[in-house]
């Protein structure tokens, strides 16, 4: 196929929904799953970059989980939308990856002798001048409860979508999702007060 | 369809996660992109896709098919044209017979039993060296000739 044919055949395939894409993947055609690939590889990316800080881990687990993926096609049924399946292989991926990286970084401290570290929610209040709420999300927040509040926020995601990522029940979304917000509310009001974002109306009279 | 949340607080919290992972975030990288499709590309010539698994089934079961019908049309025997049998060599085998269940017990306890005499002599032997086993083997076997107890 020549420049020409390969271009108007991407411009086809733009015009594909997510699950189209997948089944003519799993029938075969590799231009199929790199149009997945463009069209997924910013948002995954962007959730693992927010939940693991360096971009270059997140750049390997993006990688993990689009081969991943491609090797599990077979498997993937269109009961739920590709997105969600991606990103809870994707999920799933960043969860090992940090696990790995942890126990290595573990082992190197433990060479290098305790050096008695302050723990990420003793710095939050000291540094949260200055600080977008993603950072103190990241603080505050536990892995899970950081990965719910991205989907359902962010990505949009229902309850149910982010369960499934997660792993957990609606309900237990449902209520990882209350006390995130619990816990972010008060680093929003925070913020409001020092003026780094705007007042909505329900603030104003006294909402937060 | 916009969501709709319960409050004006938890819009806003939403607004400015959105607005926050918006700003600055990761842009799309052609470097990644194709980083990601060499890896896909790599893990996938190891790679059994339901679609290719199909195909490979129908060629598996194609040339089972090719088989049976080869096998078939041989064990058929010569092809009749109109009535006439074609030209060509037939052979006929005698079926082995099947030997009688007397016979394969008589063989098979004879094997057996030579081979325990092998391994009987081996422990009978088994303090000499071997050019005094070779010795032995040879008287044992001149003296199993000669008539016994004439």
């Amino acid at each position: 196929m020549g420049y020409a044919g390969e271009l108007s055949m991407m411009e086809k395939l733009v015009g594909l929904s997510d699950e189209e894409l997948a089944r003519r993947a799993r029938a075969g055609s590799s231009l199929c799953f790199e149009e997945l690939v463009r069209r997924w590889q910013v948002p995954l990316l962007r959730f693992l970059v927010r939940r693991m800080g360096r971009r270059s881990d997140a750049e390997d687990v993006v990688q993990e989980a689009f081969v991943r993926a491609y090797q599990a096609l077979g498997q993937y049924r269109d009961s739920c939308s590709f997105r969600t399946w991606l990103f809870t292989i994707g999920y799933r991926a960043g969860v090992s990856y940090g696990r790995k990286v942890r126990a290595r970084e573990a082992a190197e401290a433990n060479v290098e002798g305790a050096r008695g570290e302050e723990r990420p929610e003793e710095r939050v209040g000291r540094e949260e001048e200055g600080r977008e709420l993603w950072e103190v999300a990241k603080a505050v927040l536990t892995e899970e409860q950081f990965g719910a509040v991205w989907l359902y926020y962010v990505e949009e995601m229902t309850a149910g979508e982010v369960a499934r990522v997660l792993g957990r029940s609606w309900v237990g979304v449902k209520t990882m999702l209350h006390r995130a917000r619990k816990r972010l509310m008060p680093h929003l009001a925070g913020m409001v007060g020092r003026g780094e974002i705007g007042v909505g109306p329900e603030m104003k009279a006294g909402g937060i | 369809m916009k969501r709709r949340y319960v409050n004006g607080d938890e819009e806003r919290l939403a607004a400015e996660l959105r607005g926050e992972a918006g700003r600055g975030g990761p842009g799309y990288s052609q470097i990644l992109h194709e980083r990601i499709m060499r890896g896909v590309r790599t893990a996938g010539d190891g790679v059994e896709m339901k679609g290719g698994g199909v195909m490979r089934w129908s060629i598996g079961a194609a040339a089972a098919a090719v088989i049976v019908v080869g096998l078939w049309m041989w064990g058929r025997g010569p092809v009749e044209q109109g009535g006439q049998v074609s030209p060509g060599v037939v052979a006929k085998k005698e079926i082995p017979g099947v030997p009688a269940v007397d016979e394969i017990f008589e063989r098979t306890a004879a094997s057996a039993y030579a081979k325990l005499e092998a391994k009987l002599d081996e422990v009978k032997l088994a303090y000499l060296d071997d050019d005094a086993k070779q010795l032995a083997r040879f008287v044992l076997d001149r003296t199993s000739v000669l008539p016994v107890g004439e």
